[in-house]
């Protein structure tokens, strides 16, 4: 368990770090498309836009404290990480944001009382992030006769992604069979290996087919908690 | 749905792309030239600045979309049809404008026409 946490908290300083520098890239464009002084009106603060580069600063400083086992580090880093997503409004990429605070959370938890605590906790959430992504997936008939996702490719924001997925139809199902099998991980190493060299290749295709390359990086963080509850168990 | 509703990352759903909806696009309109403001797509497995804003000013126009069927009222009070305009008005550079959001059928959103004095 405790060579698990430091896997964790090595691959989500990785992880935090590029988002970072990925913000503070972008910070000037996001401040003229996505202002500060539009979404504070959500919050009734008179903060000031001078504040946001400094946040994104305090992000990337603390990154490299998460490899401490100081207990501090990692609540500081989840309320640095809660701001960011009240600057975007709940997140800026979505799922890859409420995967990086599980991974925060779950380290704190596991700096603070053990590690079989937060370990499970992200475990728990990495498995259900499958199964329910697959099942949601089920209930709707365009997953269920194939058409989902080549319509998702020509979507305006993927378009271009359109011409690298000639079997798109036949990766949608492939997609809801992984997502739903993926408890099926928990049952011992070996599969928990499988799994892991499965959903790391399936990330690594969403970021070169759809742009997510933050959720490669926010998943690939909680999957040491995985391998280590899949020997346990 | 109100300014503290993004708590409710702390309770990920992780419902991702669930339910695939006709795509959206913005048009705006100056000097009497309909345009489609294009939301430019990149790759980059390790940084990826251009692409995920991308994704996010997209996400916006899903959002407003939402919470006009919550509010449909008072457009103009929600914080998503400021940034929107704001994305239409920066578009427009120096000129009057309006927009709209479209998806492949049907107008969903249409604005009244703006100065960039108003805007």
């Amino acid at each position: 368990m405790n060579e698990a946490t430091e896997w964790t908290a090595r691959l989500l300083a990785l992880s935090w770090l590029l988002q970072a520098l990925e913000l503070w890239r972008s910070r000037r464009e996001l401040e003229a498309l996505f202002p500060w002084s539009l979404v504070r009106r959500d919050y009734g603060l008179q903060l000031g836009d001078a504040a946001w580069p400094w946040l994104i600063a305090l992000q990337a400083l603390l990154a490299p404290t998460l490899l401490s086992t100081q207990p501090v580090f990692p609540w500081l880093a989840l309320g640095v990480a809660l701001l960011q997503a009240a600057r975007f409004r709940g997140s800026y990429n979505g799922g890859s944001d409420a995967m990086t605070l599980v991974v925060l959370l779950g380290l704190a938890l596991a700096r603070t009382f053990s590690p079989r605590l937060g370990l499970a906790y992200i475990a728990a959430q990495l498995v259900l992030s499958y199964f329910l992504a697959g099942l949601f997936k089920l209930r709707d008939p365009a997953w269920r006769d194939g058409s989902a996702l080549p319509r998702l490719l020509a979507a305006p924001q993927y378009r271009s992604a359109a011409l690298h997925v000639p079997f798109a139809r036949v990766a949608g199902y492939a997609v809801i069979v992984f997502e739903c099998a993926f408890p099926l991980a928990l049952l011992d190493a070996q599969a928990a290996w499988a799994f892991t060299v499965a959903g790391i290749t399936f990330h690594v295709l969403n970021a070169r087919v759809l742009g997510l390359n933050r959720f490669l990086w926010a998943w690939l963080a909680a999957y040491p908690a995985l391998l280590a509850w899949s020997v346990k168990t | 749905m109100n300014g503290w509703s993004w708590l409710r990352i702390l309770l990920p759903s992780w419902r991702f792309f669930d339910s695939v909806s006709a795509p959206l696009a913005l048009w705006v309109e100056s000097d009497g030239r309909w345009r489609e403001v294009v939301f430019p797509h990149q790759y980059g497995l390790f940084c990826n600045p251009r692409g995920n804003l991308s994704l996010l000013l997209y996400s916006t126009l899903e959002r407003l979309l939402v919470e006009l069927s919550e509010d449909p009222v008072n457009p103009e009070q929600l914080t998503s049809y400021l940034l929107v305009q704001n994305l239409a008005a920066r578009d427009a550079g120096a000129h009057a404008y309006r927009f709209e959001i479209r998806d492949a059928e049907h107008v969903l959103l249409r604005s009244p026409l703006y100065t960039q004095a108003a805007a």
